[in-house]
């Protein structure tokens, strides 16, 4: 067991600086950030530290959006076990919150999916996805490929 | 024409017609990496799958990853065979054909949709010429299947095919059912009813209610088929 004194990155309730692609950081909780299983790796590794986190894919819009929606589901339970046979998924309905979060426009969609793909945040990266299908369910390959 | 070609002009050497005529080679969507395009797909139905592999290469190829099997009706049949009772997903193509009127070369489909104006548009395709026919008919695919088209007393029609029934197999199986000549007694029957000119076949058994209005659920059978019946007709 690590020792708890430090007031670093690492600590269960203190705070993680993170820095975007375009320089600027973002001083969250620690719970927020470890809505991210990339950055919840970092902080592991590096172990108790002031040093920020750099997310050079990432810039400070996308970002900003992203912790909105890690801020909302910092006390959601850990995803259990991934179902092995994920094409017979359910399909799950996108929550009311989510739904309205997801209400941007085309591009800060994409950007958000590619962020949430690379922080590792599965959740995010679902809704992200099932906005996506949802608009190719309702169009023609044709409109598809203006997308 | 030639205002609106200027710009081009400068930065293309003529490609730009040719390229207009041809879809893409890559969607903009294909600026997501491969692994979420295909977290993307997995949210997709049947027709949501064959719909973005019309939409370029790229994507053609991604929908042949096999864990989009099941759900496009590709899965061989299991080697086991299938528990009795059990309910299989049917081929989604099979509701879309008017089962009634099926030839061999015939089966078709109607094909609705909403324009940029939200006018309904449609048109007819013949089921035969879709890609999706040599599809499974179900999912699990079955090598044993008994389809009823519930037209009186008629035996139902059995197919063994130890590569899987496909949906072709069944279009052509009903297209056969109803293409078989009336009996003597059964025809003479008929005749009281629609008179002596009319062409009779086996459709008109079904009398005033002969509107297909789509199939059962299939269901294996206690030996182990799987039964493939007409739910009920319309008049």
């Amino acid at each position: 067991m690590a020792s708890a004194s430090g007031s670093g990155a690492a600590t269960g309730g203190g705070k993680v600086t993170l820095t975007t692609s375009d320089a600027e950081n973002f001083v969250v909780e620690r719970d927020v950030a470890n809505r991210s299983v990339l950055i919840r790796n970092m902080l592991e590794d590096v172990g108790e530290s002031d040093q920020p986190i750099p997310l050079p894919n990432v810039s400070a819009n996308v970002l900003k959006k992203v912790l909105e929606w890690c801020e909302h589901h910092k006390k959601d339970p850990e995803p259990i076990a991934e179902d092995l046979d994920d094409n017979r998924r359910k399909t799950t309905e996108i929550s009311d919150w989510d739904a309205k979060f997801i209400q941007v426009d085309q591009e800060m969609l994409f950007e958000i999916i590619l962020a949430a793909n690379y922080l590792d945040i599965k959740p995010l990266l679902d809704v992200g996805c099932k906005t996506v299908a949802n608009m190719i369910k309702g169009k023609q390959p044709e409109e598809i490929r203006k997308l | 024409m030639s205002q609106a070609s200027d710009s081009e002009e400068s930065s293309t050497s003529g490609k730009t017609a040719e390229h207009l005529n041809k879809p893409p080679a890559v969607s903009p969507v294909d600026s997501l990496p491969e692994e979420v395009t295909l977290v993307i797909f997995g949210q997709l139905d049947y027709g949501g799958l064959r719909k973005a592999s019309a939409v370029c290469k790229q994507w053609q190829a991604l929908v042949q990853d096999k864990r989009f099997d099941a759900k496009l009706f590709r899965k061989k049949p299991f080697a086991k065979t299938l528990a009795k009772g059990r309910r299989l997903a049917r081929h989604p193509m099979l509701n879309k054909v008017d089962c009634v009127n099926v030839k061999r070369d015939m089966a078709e489909i109607w094909q609705y949709w909403k324009d940029a104006d939200g006018d309904s548009d449609g048109h007819k395709i013949n089921a035969f010429t879709v890609g999706a026919v040599n599809d499974y008919a179900t999912y699990p695919a079955c090598t044993k299947m008994s389809i009823d088209l519930q037209c009186g007393n008629l035996a139902p029609i059995a197919i063994v095919k130890s590569t899987g029934v496909t949906a072709r197999d069944v279009l052509n199986a009903v297209a056969d059912f109803w293409s078989v000549p009336l009996t003597s007694s059964v025809k003479t029957r008929l005749r009281r009813v629609y008179g002596k000119n009319w062409e009779l076949s086996r459709i008109d058994m079904l009398g005033d209610h002969r509107f297909f209005q789509g199939w059962e659920t299939p269901v294996v059978q206690s030996d182990g088929s799987v039964r493939l019946a007409v739910g009920f007709y319309g008049s």
